[in-house]
């Protein structure tokens, strides 16, 4: 692998500083990036704290999320696939764009942002409309505020809670049958569209419920990488253990579900689910493994963190049991998201006393 | 440039109410999502700013300083009053349409603003060129915003079918987000174009 | 003490000013929105009982076709056939939208159950969206609906003959929509269109 290395090396060397290339050095040191491990050492604090740096970060969050997606081309055919390569190719455009626009180094973050995005739609939803969220997402959920690392809401989420308020047909009520035994999906390019209702959207509109059974495998409308339980459970424990992800944050938040709609069924029985469905069923673990547990997005300190699960499970059993909307988990976590910076604020201030605060 | 093309010029583009002073947002906010309402609020606008401009300027000297703005706010009204009862006895659809929000001019902090801030200081030519500029600012963010949300949300520009039938319109642009959203990049845009002057 | 006396007399002369120029404009145009008013009343009541006159003659055939009873304080617009026999009954229905207050007439036949016309006066609905059922496609299909045991509105894909189909994206609105007329229709009915009234009505 030496020889693309070098390469590597020497086109980056060779544009870099020239007229009308000086540009193409950061795509070619973001190439080289996310293929190596850097080279270069931090010349200030902090120093080398250990292996995992953003780029190897997000790659194991990718990791994590295979099973999901090998899942959704399975339930739902290479569509899924095409799904995510535009995702991949509209967003990449758009963070591209920016980055070169404001001359800083294209960063891997965008690499999550565009898998997790599309596993988050129907999987009917037309391939422009797919582009168009994604745009958005990148663009207004994070560009606005700076970039990887400065934004306040996960920006996966916000181009699917603009697509929810703009295409309200394509996204809430085009759902489908997910294809399952032998090779399913996997010689199909999709599914004709026969629009069905997804688990929570049945228990909303007419109160039933779906076995237990085959929520947790996912045979079950749904979007495209939520509907098997199974298998975000496998890859959310993969993060736990590479300690990508925070437990806490998971724990509490499906805690919080749990507790919550167990009470709730006493209260409400008609509007709030049980509690086991309400944890299976929907974007709840996936939004809880893969996207509550965001780094930027989520708290930083323990304490508040065991607060924001709570919060998060408080508004999601609360918005699927009494709003219009059958799901509740995209719209608890852009909201408590908002809260983050608060939270930590006030456990530091609550261990440590009042923090000096450089400005007035 | 001489004196009047520079107020103007302000109006319109330097001291712009909508994109540079973030005033009049209610209503930019409440009505642009269609750009039959956009020009008749901005005419309607205009009306009310220009001809309260030069009633102000006139008699802005003789008006006692501590009755002022109840006195401007009479004029204001009056003017905003005629617009209302004007459009709902010749153009019903339009004066269903913006509903509440002509009776809102009153209200609207662009021509207090201005009435207070230049026509009761500035001799009445100059007045009424301030009002006009200010106003065909308003005007022309109120038209720039609805042009973007008709089109996006409807696939039409004055209702006439522009972008063919196959159009999945995009809601959101019709409701208040929509609003928040486009006002928010076309701020964005403006200021690039010509970015504030610091301090 | 002068200066008082100056500012009440500035304040006093521009409200007079203010005031005089108002009234003689609404002398102007009050007589011009109430005919507007009453011309859209008018032909909404016309279209509800299918009859499509020519813009000039709206007037003259709503006097020459229907008759404006007060009952019970409800305005009800009758029209009978030729023979005489009771053909139409509209009256306004009204209650709150998604978004605002609904307005609609609607046109039954004597037997109070047989829709045959809606038409909808007035809406403030997410334009776009709920604000659809002023389009024809919506309200075409409640003429021939039967209110047996009331109006239904259903997802999509109406069959029995009390269905409709909702809007896509505005099942709140469609759903008000449904509630407005069974609510409405039926607290005529035993209110103020009685079975002993329509009886007298019928026979006129």
């Amino acid at each position: 692998m030496n020889w693309l290395k070098e390469s590597l090396n020497d086109l980056s060397d060779f544009t870099a500083g020239r007229p009308y290339l000086g540009y193409a050095t950061e795509v070619v040191d973001t190439i080289e990036a996310i293929i190596f491990a850097p080279t270069e050492r931090s010349q200030e604090r902090p120093f080398l704290r250990d292996f995992i740096d953003v780029k190897r970060y997000m790659a194991l969050v990718v990791i994590g999320i295979v099973p999901a997606t090998l899942a959704s081309i399975y339930f739902y055919g290479w569509r899924a696939l095409a799904m995510i390569l535009v995702s991949y190719v509209a967003g990449g455009i758009a963070e591209v764009g920016f980055t070169l626009a404001r001359k800083e180094e294209i960063t891997e973050g965008f690499l999550v942002t565009g898998i997790l995005f599309p596993l988050i739609l129907p999987p009917t939803t037309p391939l422009w409309i797919v582009a168009v969220g994604i745009i958005v997402g990148v663009i207004l959920g994070k560009e606005v505020f700076g970039g990887t690392g400065y934004n306040i809401f996960n920006p996966a989420l916000v181009g699917r809670v603009f697509l929810t308020v703009t295409f309200p047909v394509a996204m809430s009520s085009n759902w489908v049958e997910p294809l399952t035994g032998g090779w399913a999906g996997l010689t199909k390019y999709g599914i004709d569209t026969v629009t069905s209702a997804t688990p929570l959207g049945q228990f909303a509109n007419e109160g039933t419920l779906v076995g237990l059974k085959e929520v947790f495998l996912g045979t079950i409308p749904g979007s495209l990488g939520e509907s098997s339980a199974l298998l975000l459970i496998i890859g959310g424990l993969f993060l736990i253990v590479t300690k990508i992800a925070d437990w806490r944050i998971p724990l509490s938040y499906l805690g919080s579900v749990m507790a919550f709609s167990y009470l709730g069924t006493f209260l409400w029985p008609n509007q709030v689910a049980p509690p086991v469905f309400q944890l299976l069923a929907g974007g709840l673990l996936f939004g809880a493994l893969f996207m509550a547990t965001d780094p930027v997005t989520a708290p930083t300190t323990k304490g508040a963190k065991w607060v924001y699960g709570l919060f998060l499970g408080v508004m999601t059993v609360s918005i699927r049991a009494f709003s219009g909307y059958p799901e509740g988990v995209m719209f608890s976590i852009l909201l408590i998201n908002m809260f983050s910076p608060l939270m930590d604020d006030m456990v530091m201030t609550h261990r440590y006393g009042p923090v000096q605060k450089p400005y007035k | 440039m001489n004196n009047t093309t520079e107020i103007f010029v302000n109006g319109l583009w330097r001291d712009n109410p909508v994109f540079r002073q973030i005033l009049g947002l209610c209503i930019t906010l409440a009505i642009t999502n269609r750009v039959v309402n956009g020009v008749t609020m901005g005419v309607a606008v205009f009306f009310v700013l220009v001809a309260s401009s030069f009633i102000v300027s006139v008699i802005g000297e003789y008006v006692p300083r501590r009755v002022r703005i109840p006195v401007y706010m009479l004029i204001i009204a009056t003017f905003v009053t005629l617009v209302y009862m004007f459009l709902r006895a010749y153009f019903t659809g339009l004066s269903q349409a913006l509903g509440a929000y002509v009776g809102l001019i009153i209200t609207n902090c662009i021509i207090l603003g201005r009435l207070e801030s230049f026509s009761s200081e500035n001799g009445p030519w100059e007045s009424v060129v301030d009002a006009a500029g200010i106003s065909a600012g308003f005007a022309a963010a109120l038209i720039a915003m609805s042009v973007v949300r008709e089109l996006l949300g409807f696939g039409t520009l004055f209702g006439i079918n522009v972008l063919g039938s196959g159009w999945t319109p995009w809601v959101s642009m019709i409701l208040a987000p929509g609003g928040f959203l486009v006002l928010g990049l076309l701020v964005w845009i403006e200021r690039s174009i010509s970015p504030v002057e610091e301090g | 003490m002068k200066k008082e006396i100056w500012m009440v007399s500035v304040l006093l002369l521009v409200a007079t000013i203010s005031a005089v120029v108002l009234g003689l404009v609404n002398v102007t145009t009050k007589p011009i929105i109430e005919k507007n008013e009453a011309q859209n009343l008018r032909k909404a009541v016309l279209h509800s009982m299918e009859i499509t006159p020519e813009a000039d003659k709206i007037e003259e055939t709503f006097k020459d076709q229907i008759e404006t009873r007060e009952i019970d304080g409800k305005t009800v617009y009758l029209r009978y056939n030729d023979e005489g026999g009771l053909e139409n009954v509209a009256f306004e229905v009204s209650g709150s939208g998604f978004q605002g207050q609904v307005e609609a007439l609607i046109s039954l036949a004597p037997d109070l159950q047989t829709i045959k016309g809606l038409e909808i006066l007035n809406q403030q609905e997410t334009p776009g969206l709920g604000a659809r059922i002023t389009e024809d496609e919506f309200l075409r299909q409640f003429k021939g609906k039967v209110l047996d045991p009331e109006l239904l509105i259903v997802k999509s894909g109406a069959s029995g003959n009390n269905e409709i189909d909702a809007i896509t994206g505005a099942t709140r609105t469609s759903k008000a929509v449904q509630k407005i007329i069974n609510e409405d229709v039926e607290n005529v009915r035993s209110n103020m269109l009685t079975e002993d009234r329509m009886e007298e009505l019928t026979h006129e």
